[in-house]
């Protein structure tokens, strides 16, 4: 071993200089005695990107806080240590410390837009980044370079833009320009691009590469997508539960892992999971649902008066009984409101919707009820979808009350158990607060409750994307055996192109409100014919590895 | 990434007081229940317990506490303790009354505004807008002086003073709840508006409402006194407190003893109503994060 090290040493281009070391870290609760991270080891060197990649929990932002000087009141370092640009931290005093972190490390945090000051300019937040004592002419020349060096290119604009005129990806950018004021040697980003539509995410890392190139940055980039890290980092440490458990060039772990924890994971992207055929449902003479020139638009404030969205501009489906049907599109292309529209959440300006062969609008009473009934809707964000205040049995028994009023009170008490079962919760569960669940033991109550209406349509609005990668896949697989048991017809609104894949059958890609191309979906995600469904599938992350 | 680390300092926090400290109104909740409890009922007692508060005793005027009167005596020679104990009774009746009346009132109106919106949410800012720019002392004193100051118009002006308290802390937060997701969930599973103001927004604001009723409560009782104070509250000789402070501040230098025993009564009866709130804010909210702004 070492011996070939040596060789290799001889062969081999000079290293170049390291710009983070961190060895032995550990951090902890203020008080108590059990540690959040132990003892992470890594380095990185000037020009090459190292991934940190592992689900929430895992440790991976506290790592990187920590590299940061950035840890929230209450966490703190116990041991360990963290030399950037060569020079220990952790030991100098606190200003001298923040000092050098200014100096020598850029942060890029998850979300853009809180981490700009929205009643300040983009010009006034480059020019406080900047080193102190800068003169104000040059003040304007460094910042209006730093923001061409991020590839903005109407920088006068931009300069004079407040955070909220300008797009996430284009917030992300000035984010970047930011933490690059103080040329440092190191970059750390914290998930850049979870917040940001995937072809704009592409977009930004790839502004990470070429800096990284250009400048010969080191890059610590932490993301929960082993898509992103598969393609853009060239060593990777997975962590979990506070550990790294396995690390090396990213080739090697995600090609040949070695940790069963490892394997899991890549076990769990979508893309990967191995789907079980539906068959082919009878064709019918009425669909469902279908949904004809369906239009809807929304009043916004925007920077210069207020202006009309338009969300919906003339959208078409239809969806047999039986059924899944993805719908796809970034942000804005009025997926959400569409699912919205078809339960009954929001009302469209034109056009109409049947449910078997009858407008929502011309419903009467027993009619309204009953699809009321057979239309459920499973909420993106389970944290905010179940009311704190409820029990798992009480969240369950609303539905069931509501709409089965000839339902006797054990007979309630027995649904929710066999509720529970369905989505794999004990059903001990029942007495449990949200709060003292898990995102994904959420997401399954938020199931359960749409499944208690005894539903045949259930449209779900990006039901795992708010979920860990293990996680999702397990909530993908509950999802399809419910579809094949309960014969259930599915509305699957996703931005994952590979979630759509897994459990849809035909799919619709939204663009600015209107349909850009449908067909099934391994024929338009493999074939795409439309300029922005190739777009879309291209910005793909990780297809280097799928 | 900063909810999942807000989410782990919650959960420390939440180590340490976990389901139990959710179930109880805390030890401070129960000292303010239990001198509640006490000021409640020795001012019910209090024909049994003392003598008639406006029994003169013209051999015995202005006597320092002693062991035959422990609070001392005024000007007429009454027991100072008889009639701190009698004047418990209108200072509480002047509270709870139309600190229930104004609280309820308070609830309603923003429940229904936030359930409804539009035109009924619009009437009820409005009306606490108007309400806010008119001092309520003042409009205490016109009205009471104009109408004369019984029992029902005196309950009128204290639950017009106090109700937009409780109607903007409720409005506030109902507005919030409203527009949660898990409000949209029950109403796709099939909630009505009553369905979803029962179940739902009535338990989420409960714990505001106790706080916004303590709070009313001891502003009634301290805006009651004032009115006493003033000569616009209970009129003499009945007993009441701020009168009594009023009457007894002119002697502080001499007698302190007219002023002080009233005020401590005051004092002890709004300290109790206000750890008692908090105390059942505590019970009945759920003290975590979950929903935005809900009080902890």
């Amino acid at each position: 071993m070492s011996l070939s090290l040596d060789t290799a040493l001889l062969d081999a281009p000079p290293l170049s200089p390291v710009a983070l070391a961190v060895r032995g870290l550990e951090v902890g609760l203020r008080g108590r005695t059990d540690l959040l991270v132990h003892g992470v080891d890594l380095e990185v060197r000037e020009g090459e990107t190292v991934g940190i990649v592992g689900e929430s929990g895992s440790g991976k932002t506290l790592t990187a806080l920590a590299v940061a000087g950035l840890l929230p009141w209450g966490i703190e370092v116990r041991g360990g240590e963290v030399e950037v640009a060569g020079r220990s931290v952790l030991d100098l005093p606190e200003k001298p410390a923040r000092q050098h972190l200014a100096d020598h490390l850029g942060v890029v945090f998850q979300n853009p837009t809180p981490s700009l000051n929205p009643r300040l300019r983009i010009a006034t937040q480059v020019a406080e980044a900047l080193p102190a004592g800068t003169d104000r002419r040059e003040v304007r020349e460094r910042a209006a370079d730093l923001l061409r060096l991020v590839g903005i290119d109407d920088v006068h604009k931009t300069l004079h833009a407040f955070p909220h005129e300008l797009s996430g990806g284009l917030n992300q950018r000035v984010v970047i320009a930011l933490a690059l004021a103080r040329s440092p040697r190191l970059l750390v980003a914290d998930e850049p691009t979870t917040a940001l539509d995937v072809s704009v995410q592409a977009q930004v890392l790839d502004l990470l590469d070429d800096l990284r190139e250009r400048l010969g940055l080191g890059v610590l980039l932490v993301s929960h997508d082993i898509g992103v890290i598969a393609d853009r980092a060239d060593r990777v440490h997975v962590m979990s539960a506070g550990r790294v458990v396995e690390s090396g060039p990213t080739t090697d772990v995600l090609g040949d892992p070695q940790h069963e924890y490892t394997r899991r994971l890549l076990a769990a992207v979508p893309s990967r999971l191995v789907r079980g055929r539906t068959p082919e449902p009878p064709p019918t003479e009425v669909p469902q649902v279908s949904v004809r020139e369906l239009r809807r638009a929304f009043a916004v404030r925007g920077a210069h008066g207020r202006r009309r969205h338009v969300a919906l501009d003339g959208v078409d489906l239809e969806v047999r009984r039986g059924q899944a049907l993805g719908i796809v599109g970034e942000s804005g292309s009025g997926k959400t409101t569409l699912a919205r529209i078809l339960v009954g959440l929001e009302t469209a300006d034109s056009g109409s919707v049947e449910f078997e062969g009858t407008d929502l609008r011309r419903f009467d009473r027993t009619q309204r009820t009953r699809w009321r009934r057979e239309v459920q809707y499973v909420f993106q964000d389970p944290y905010s979808s179940l009311d704190p205040r409820l029990t798992v049995g009480q969240t369950l028994r609303e539905p069931l009350e509501l709409n089965h009023v000839d339902i006797a009170r054990r007979d309630v008490s027995r649904r929710i158990d066999s509720l529970l079962d369905e989505v794999e919760l004990p059903r001990d569960f029942r007495d449990r607060l949200p709060s003292e669940l898990s995102g994904g033991q959420r997401q399954r109550v938020g199931i359960a409750r749409a499944l208690a209406s005894d539903p045949s349509l259930v449209v779900a609005d990006e039901p795992v994307s708010a979920l860990d990668l293990s996680v999702q896949a397990r909530i993908l697989q509950l999802l399809a055996r419910l579809r094949a048991e309960r014969g259930l017809t599915y509305l699957f609104i996703s931005h994952d192109l590979g979630v759509v894949r897994y459990l849809c059958d035909d799919v619709v890609v939204l663009k600015d409100g209107s349909v850009v191309e449908r067909g099934r979906t391994d024929a338009v995600l493999e074939r795409p014919q439309h300029p922005y469904t190739q777009a879309l599938v291209a910005a793909v992350p990780g297809r280097s590895f799928a | 990434m900063t909810a999942e680390i807000a989410g782990l300092l919650a959960a420390s926090d939440a180590a340490h007081d976990t389901r139990r400290a959710r179930r109880t109104i805390g030890p401070a909740g129960i000292a303010g229940a239990v001198a509640l409890a006490v000021v409640v009922l020795v001012t019910a007692a209090a024909p049994w317990l003392v003598g008639d508060p406006l029994e003169q005793d013209f051999l015995a005027i202005l006597q320092p506490p002693s062991p035959t009167h422990l609070f001392g005596t005024d000007e007429l020679g009454r027991d100072i303790l008889t009639r701190v104990v009698h004047g418990g009774r209108s200072a509480l009746v002047i509270t709870v009354v139309p600190g229930l009346v104004a609280s309820v009132a308070g609830l309603a109106l923003a429940v229904l505004g936030a359930l409804l919106g539009g035109a009924v949410d619009a009437i009820g800012g409005r009306l606490a807008d108007v309400q806010l720019a008119v001092p309520t002392i003042v409009l205490a004193i016109v009205i009471l002086s104009f109408v004369g100051n019984s029992f029902v118009p005196l309950v009128v002006v204290l639950v017009l003073g106090s109700w937009v308290l409780t109607f903007r802390v409720i409005r506030g937060h109902a507005r919030a709840v409203v527009r949660q997701p898990y409000i949209e969930a029950a109403r796709v599973a099939g909630a009505g508006r009553g369905a979803i103001a029962w179940r739902h927004l009535l338990p989420s604001v409960l714990p505001l409402f106790f706080v916004a009723f303590t709070l009313s409560a001891s502003a009634i009782l301290l805006l009651e006194s004032s009115l006493g104070f003033l000569g616009l509250g209970i009129q003499p000789p009945q007993p009441d407190w701020g009168a009594m402070v009023a009457a007894g501040q002119a002697r502080l230098s001499t007698a302190w003893w007219l002023a002080i025993f009233p005020g401590l009564a005051l004092i002890l009866t709004i300290v109790a109503l206000q750890l008692l709130g908090d105390g059942l804010a505590e019970r009945f909210g759920t003290g975590r994060a979950g929903t935005k702004g809900a009080p902890r």
